[in-house]
């Protein structure tokens, strides 16, 4: 054998020895922490040993059954019994989680060392508004001048019956609808290529030398002159009521204003959009962001005259009644209101001028209950 | 085809009633805006020499006042058309219309030898243009100039909003310093605004939970002073303080004063397990309210001092209970998804602020006295401890920051949810109490 062969046998000789022996074999047992703990209380403890019955705390029981007070303690002495050690520091700026405010020991300092007497309202300013004033008054209706000095019955209506005998009307002839021969026209050709007029500069051009400058759009009615009364009917005819069928097609396109009459009432009521669009206008003015929780769940219904151009009268504002609130809510409730329709009704609501006694007087009612959730 | 016909009758009776005016046109108006009232506040006018460093001062606490609120907008004074020169001058309405401006404030301030500072002011609603309300006066000493504009911002938001006052009000809290894992904390009063702080207790001792009295005299809290938890009660005024008597071989804490602060109710914890007590401040007498083999804790007054809601997790999860507080069996009121804790009555008396931790967040929410219309104002990692303003339009509540440096401060929300702000405070804080308005 090599040597190499005899030291590799002596080196694992010694190896497998220390395993055997050399090692960690007496293993002491570990150290397991233990608890004393007890399996009987104090008091059961005092019952086996002594055989005496146990002190337990009758305290503790609820109010319902023993509304007693408890007391563990005598009643404290109403002194301080701890000197006061209030201190003054304005706090560092930039304080460090690391570092501590320095403690800088300062004389007490009461804090109902400040008095503030009760509020004393002012009286009202002398203050020039009419000349300040950009909102016009209401206007008034000029005396109207008297023709005559003694109101004269009015003439009987002049009824034209014509010089002219007609004889009774002939029954009509029931008309035999006869059939016209018709020519057989020949198959229309296809056209190749479809070319609008559009399409066609030279036609285009021709026909723009004489188009108008501007699109001609319809003139406003005339408002209805007071002067111009409506003759007094002398038929007994029963005018028709309105066609709901009518109000909804023409409302669903659009169309123009339904004027509803009734007998002996002639009301005239705005179209839907009028008063979509009154509604549009008011909504960006009502701001409820600086109301309090009670004007949130106030209601008020305010009423407004309006000039012949929509916009609000000087002083014609005011509050109808309201719900959900009290007075004072009502009040903040109501002046959000009136700061909406002078807010934005300053230039005048986009109303139809021909109609203006239907929209002469106005109740709007400002319900915030959508407004709570936002 | 009946139901056609109806169908029909129904829509011409509609429009019968809606398109035929007999009075006055009728409309119903349900959309409108939320946003800040935008408002105007010139400096005030100085009466005389020494007052022009106050009235500048005044006039700048009153529109940060204003605008902390989150109802107001200042129009900055360099798109000012009208000038005014003295507080007597008329207002020019067109000249405040034309900068959108909605509510105008105008005032003046004087001072004298003696020390005497007097404030007067007027607000206007421009587009209405008129006066709202009376013009006022304020008197007082020169050194409440941060109070006397505290009085007069109360005064403008109150007469614009229809809101209690609250800017004249003072907050308890814990101010803290040092490491996370190993705070200081020391009982501290500032103005609500975070300015004047002043402190209460020394850093020696660990303090919690300071809860201060409806009139403002008096805070609860609890200390560490003789080395387990025990209520003390410290006089504002004069910072002394006692500690009150609880129940024997226990520990007392989460205290909150009755709405006359002639009681308290605080948690009492015996044995593993934690009761709700009730203690008349007169006799130092104690009261068990609760009694349940689980944890009842954080309990607070109504408005009226009749009921109490606190915390318990007798169904097996934090959840918030209500029962009155001449006894009875406690009604549950929470019953959404997570746990509810430190449930805090509004003083107005219809809600109540909680801390609700729920997926990993902690947030503050308010919900109705029966659990009704429940909802989240806060969310954050740490968000704890809401306090109501004295109004009750405004949760105050600490909330801190996620990891080994995060730091606790002070944040306010309106109960609508809106304006969420940061205290400016320069320390890191907690456990808020708001006081009562100061009178």
């Amino acid at each position: 054998m090599s040597p190499g062969t005899y030291i590799s046998l002596t080196l694992h000789a010694a190896l497998v020895g220390w395993l055997l022996f050399g090692g960690d074999f007496d293993r002491k047992p570990l150290e397991v922490p233990v608890t004393e703990v007890s399996v009987v209380s104090a008091e059961l403890f005092d019952i086996l040993v002594n055989n005496t019955p146990p002190s337990i705390d009758t305290s503790l029981e609820i109010a319902a059954t023993q509304p007693d007070i408890e007391q563990s303690e005598p009643p404290i002495d109403p002194v301080m019994d701890i000197a006061p050690e209030k201190t003054t520091q304005v706090l560092s700026p930039n304080v460090q989680n690391d570092t501590l405010p320095e403690s800088v020991p300062d004389k007490p300092v009461r804090l109902e060392e400040v008095i503030i007497i009760p509020p004393v309202v002012l009286a009202e300013p002398e203050v020039e508004h009419p000349k300040l004033l950009e909102t016009s008054l209401a206007p008034k209706p000029r005396p109207a001048l008297r023709v005559a000095p003694v109101a004269v019955a009015p003439p009987a209506p002049n009824i034209d019956i014509g010089d002219i005998t007609r004889d009774a009307a002939a029954p009509q002839v029931v008309s035999v609808e006869v059939a016209q021969e018709q020519t057989a026209k020949s198959p229309q050709a296809a056209a190749p290529e479809i070319v609008t007029e559009a399409e066609n500069p030279s036609e285009v051009i021709e026909i723009s030398k004489f188009a108008p400058p501007r699109t001609v759009r319809p003139q406003k009615r005339p408002a209805p002159s007071p002067l111009a009364a409506i003759p007094e009917k002398q038929t007994t005819s029963v005018v028709a009521p309105i066609d709901p069928l009518a109000v909804a097609l023409a409302e669903a396109l659009g169309g123009a204003d339904v004027v509803s009459e009734t007998e002996g009432n002639v009301t005239e009521a705005l179209a839907p959009q009028a008063i979509r669009g009154m509604q549009l206008a008011i909504s960006p003015c009502w701001n409820l962001g600086a109301s309090s929780s009670a004007v949130l769940f106030t209601t008020v219904v305010v009423g407004m005259k309006l000039s012949i151009e929509g916009k609000p009268l000087e002083n014609s504002i005011y509050l109808v009644g309201y719900e959900g609130g009290d007075s004072e809510s009502a009040q903040r409730a109501f002046e959000t209101a009136q700061r909406a329709i002078k807010e934005c009704g300053a230039q005048g609501f986009e109303l139809p001028a021909d109609q203006y006694s239907a929209w002469q007087n106005v109740e709007i009612t400002f319900n915030p209950e959508k407004m709570r959730v936002r | 085809m009946r139901l056609i016909y109806l169908g029909v009758l129904a829509m011409a009776v509609w429009a019968n009633t809606s398109l035929a005016q007999n009075g006055p046109l009728k409309i119903e108006i349900n959309d409108g805006v939320i946003e800040p009232l935008t408002f105007a506040i010139p400096i005030f006018e100085a009466e005389n020499l020494e007052a022009a460093a106050v009235a500048t001062e005044i006039s700048r606490i009153v529109a940060a006042d204003l605008i902390s609120s989150g109802l107001f907008r200042e129009i900055p004074s360099n798109r000012f058309i009208s000038r005014r020169t003295t507080f007597a001058e008329a207002v020019r309405y067109p000249d405040w219309r034309a900068i959108n401006t909605q509510a105008l404030m105008t005032a003046a301030v004087k001072t004298t030898s003696s020390g005497r500072l007097t404030v007067k002011f007027r607000i206007f609603d421009i587009f209405s243009g008129v006066q709202l309300g009376s013009g006022m006066q304020l008197a007082g000493d020169t050194k409440a100039i941060r109070r006397m504009a505290h009085k007069v911002a109360d005064q403008v938001y109150e007469r614009i909003t229809g809101e209690g006052p609250y800017f004249d009000s003072k907050i308890v809290f814990v101010s803290e310093s040092g490491p996370k894992d190993n705070r200081r904390k020391r009982l501290a009063i500032m103005d609500f605004d975070g300015e004047s702080v002043q402190f209460l207790t020394g850093n020696e001792n660990i303090v919690l939970a300071p809860r201060i009295s409806n009139n403002g005299k008096q805070v609860l809290y609890t200390s560490w002073e003789t080395g387990f938890p025990q209520i003390y009660l410290l006089n504002v005024g004069t910072a002394g303080r006692k500690r009150l008597p609880t129940p024997k071989n226990g520990m007392g804490f989460s205290p909150r004063f009755s709405p006359d602060s002639k009681r308290i109710v605080y948690s009492f914890e015996r044995g593993g397990n934690s009761d709700i007590y009730l203690m008349d401040l007169a006799t130092a007498r104690s009261a068990r309210m609760t009694s349940s083999p689980s944890i009842d804790t954080a309990p607070s007054f109504s408005s009226d001092g009749r009921q109490i809601v606190f915390e318990s997790d007798r169904s097996g999860t934090q959840q918030l209970y209500i029962m009155p507080v001449s006894g009875g069996t406690p009604k549950r009121i929470s019953f959404g998804n997570g746990r509810y804790g430190t449930p805090v009555w509004s003083p107005r008396g219809d809600l109540i602020a909680f801390t609700k931790q729920s997926n990993g967040r902690f947030g503050i929410g308010v919900m109705r006295t029966d659990g009704s219309e429940e909802r989240l104002l806060s969310a954050s990692f740490l968000d704890e401890g809401p306090t109501w303003s004295p109004n009750g339009r405004v949760i105050m509540f600490a909330r801190e920051d996620r990891g080994p440096k995060g730091a606790p401060s002070l944040y306010s929300v309106d109960i609508t949810g809106r304006n969420l702000r940061a205290l400016n405070l320069r320390a890191p804080a907690s456990d808020p109490s708001w006081g009562p308005v100061q009178p």
